[in-house]
């Protein structure tokens, strides 16, 4: 074929429907194509369903390609969003700070130990004051003290300095962002009943200056009472039923005027129970001893769970 | 109550430690040995059945035949490992395959995928004889009742041999089947009959209608073998068995 008959063609022939290189670097899905089309189009498929025939399963072509295209990250900058992006700020709380972005917010911790990470959490240093400090993200949705901070709970306790008892340690995740906020003077006292996950904590606790595994049951405090001392702050998150009996049983640790925070899994009590029921109980017993001052329920982030901060008088 | 803790910090973390690590040492026994053991089959299951799937696509790029002539992955995957092309169609009597003559280099890959499943069938195997020298030493009576997969997948969910000593039989027989018991708490739907029990011949063979019972008594023999494994009892299996077996009769 020569040229010209190529320009023929090229003139005969419909457009490509590519539109303008600029165009295209917006994406394909949130480009002006799109935007023709009505915003409830019925016809459109919804993304889920299968659009390549075949064995899908096996067909490993589009995998972790949205179909969007790659560059829909690029489209969604926009001036107002940077400006968002400055609110990196200190919140009460010690050591402790959240990034405000258009839709939700981001949690960070001073990290107490720059340069190791423990569960492949993003880290970037910041400058604070004329201070280089590394900044570790705390992801609020796999924690429940981190998501009653993103609720806004109103107090904690938890200051600089204070020793914490931390009942129900599994991994050691919170714990980990709990000993970052109490800083190198105070202390985390991690209780967990299986041997399994305390594996894990002891590795973690043995990089952590601030943090000590202890392999008990909460349900019994006559068995670990020697090993732990008069403490400012407990944080209780086990699954149990009697959830709210060992957390009372475990007052005698706590100081006066010492905070007590219960996780609460409606679920683990009883499934057959409405989670607003079951919180109701909860909330009539832990009156009759402490006084409540917070109280969250966790629902976008931990499902069925809700938060209590107590204060023993 | 500790006293004098900030005092001597240092001491009482090297003692916490010290504690700590001797507990975890001491805290490996028997359940985790069986636990891992089990989960180890399943996951080798998945891979196999995956693997296999994919091995069945390649290799029908030059003998497609052979597929429908054999039904079992395991000897597929054998004889695809040891024989060429030429003696697989001897074998299968055929003069001509709809299959492509491919080169040499491009027949390798499928062979050394065959090898592959082949030696993962081979560590099922041994996983499985692993897994069954524990159960006869560690829990004999419900090993003989049940047979070693189905004991094994109890403990897998029991997590402890005293755990499973400790429910009742009706919890025993609700075993694997968490997802419809919780619904049926729940919502109210159809409450379960019958969890990892139904695969035990006994129920597997029974009318639609006697599952649900055979399964109760089932239960019921094996929440007794249990308690006689964990207080480390004589041997009853046999008894048990077959008591049950005329009783059903």
């Amino acid at each position: 074929m020569s040229f010209k008959e190529y320009q023929e063609q090229r003139k005969n022939s419909k457009p490509q429907g590519r539109g303008f290189s600029s165009d295209r670097k917006r994406g394909g899905g949130s480009g002006r194509f799109s935007r023709d089309k009505k915003p409830f189009d019925r016809d459109r498929k919804p993304a889920g369903e299968k659009r390549f025939g075949g064995d899908r399963k096996f067909n490993n072509d589009r995998k972790g390609k949205s179909a969007f295209g790659n560059n829909r990250r690029e489209f969604s900058k926009s001036p107002v969003k940077e400006n968002l992006r400055e609110q990196f700020t200190s919140i009460k709380f010690p050591n402790t700070y959240m990034d405000i972005k258009r839709r939700n917010v981001d949690l960070f911790t001073e990290n107490l130990t720059p340069g190791i990470t423990f569960f492949g959490e993003r880290v970037f240093t910041k400058n604070i004051d004329g201070k280089l400090v590394e900044m570790r993200n705390w992801d609020y949705r796999r924690s429940k003290l981190g998501s009653a901070i993103a609720l806004k709970v109103s107090q904690l306790g938890i200051s600089e300095g204070s020793k914490v008892l931390y009942l129900g340690a599994s991994h050691g995740f919170t714990p980990s962002y709990v000993s970052d906020m109490v800083g190198k003077t105070g202390f985390v006292f991690c209780l967990d009943f299986a041997p399994r996950v305390v594996r894990d904590l002891y590795l973690l606790c043995q990089k952590r200056e601030n943090m000590v595994p202890i392999i008990a049951d909460a349900n019994k405090p006559e068995d670990y009472e020697d090993l732990v001392p008069e403490v400012d702050v407990i944080f209780m998150d086990i699954a149990q039923r009697e959830q709210v009996d060992i957390f009372l049983k475990n007052f005698r640790f706590l100081k006066k005027g010492g905070f007590a925070l219960l996780a609460l899994k409606a679920r683990s009590v009883d499934v057959t129970k409405k989670p607003k029921h079951i919180f109701k109980m909860a909330r009539e017993k832990l009156e009759k001893h402490t006084e409540i001052v917070d109280y969250r329920e966790l629902d976008p982030y931990e499902k069925d769970h809700c938060f209590f901060v107590c204060k023993k008088e | 109550m500790l006293k004098n803790f900030d005092a001597n910090r240092e001491e009482y973390r090297k003692k916490c430690f010290q504690l700590t690590a001797e507990k975890l040492r001491v805290s490996v026994n028997q359940d985790n040995f069986l636990v891992q053991a089990i989960s180890e089959i399943n996951e080798i299951d998945k891979l196999v059945n995956m693997l296999s799937r994919r091995l069945n696509e390649h290799a029908g790029l030059y003998l497609p035949e052979l597929y429908g002539a054999i039904n079992d992955n395991k000897t597929f995957a054998r004889l695809i490992s040891s024989k060429t092309k030429k003696e697989l169609m001897s074998d299968l009597k055929l003069e001509k395959t709809i299959g492509a003559e491919l080169e040499k280099k491009n027949v390798e890959p499928i062979v050394a995928l065959a090898k592959q499943i082949v030696s993962l069938f081979d560590l099922r195997d041994k996983t499985e004889e692993y897994l069954e020298s524990i159960l006869v030493k560690y829990m004999p009576n419900v090993k003989h009742i049940l047979g070693t997969m189905i004991s094994a997948k109890l403990m897998l969910i029991a997590g402890s041999l005293k755990h499973l000593a400790i429910f009742p039989a009706s919890t025993i027989q609700m075993l694997g089947a968490e997802v419809a018991l919780f619904r049926h708490l729940k919502t109210g739907a159809k409450c379960p009959k019958y969890g990892f029990l139904i695969t035990h011949p006994l129920v597997a063979n029974a009318k639609p209608k006697d599952k649900g019972r055979y399964a109760r008594m089932l239960a019921a023999k094996v929440s007794i073998a249990a308690k006689v494994d964990y207080f480390k009892g004589e041997f009853i299996g046999d008894k048990l068995l077959e008591q049950l077996e005329k009783k059903l009769k």
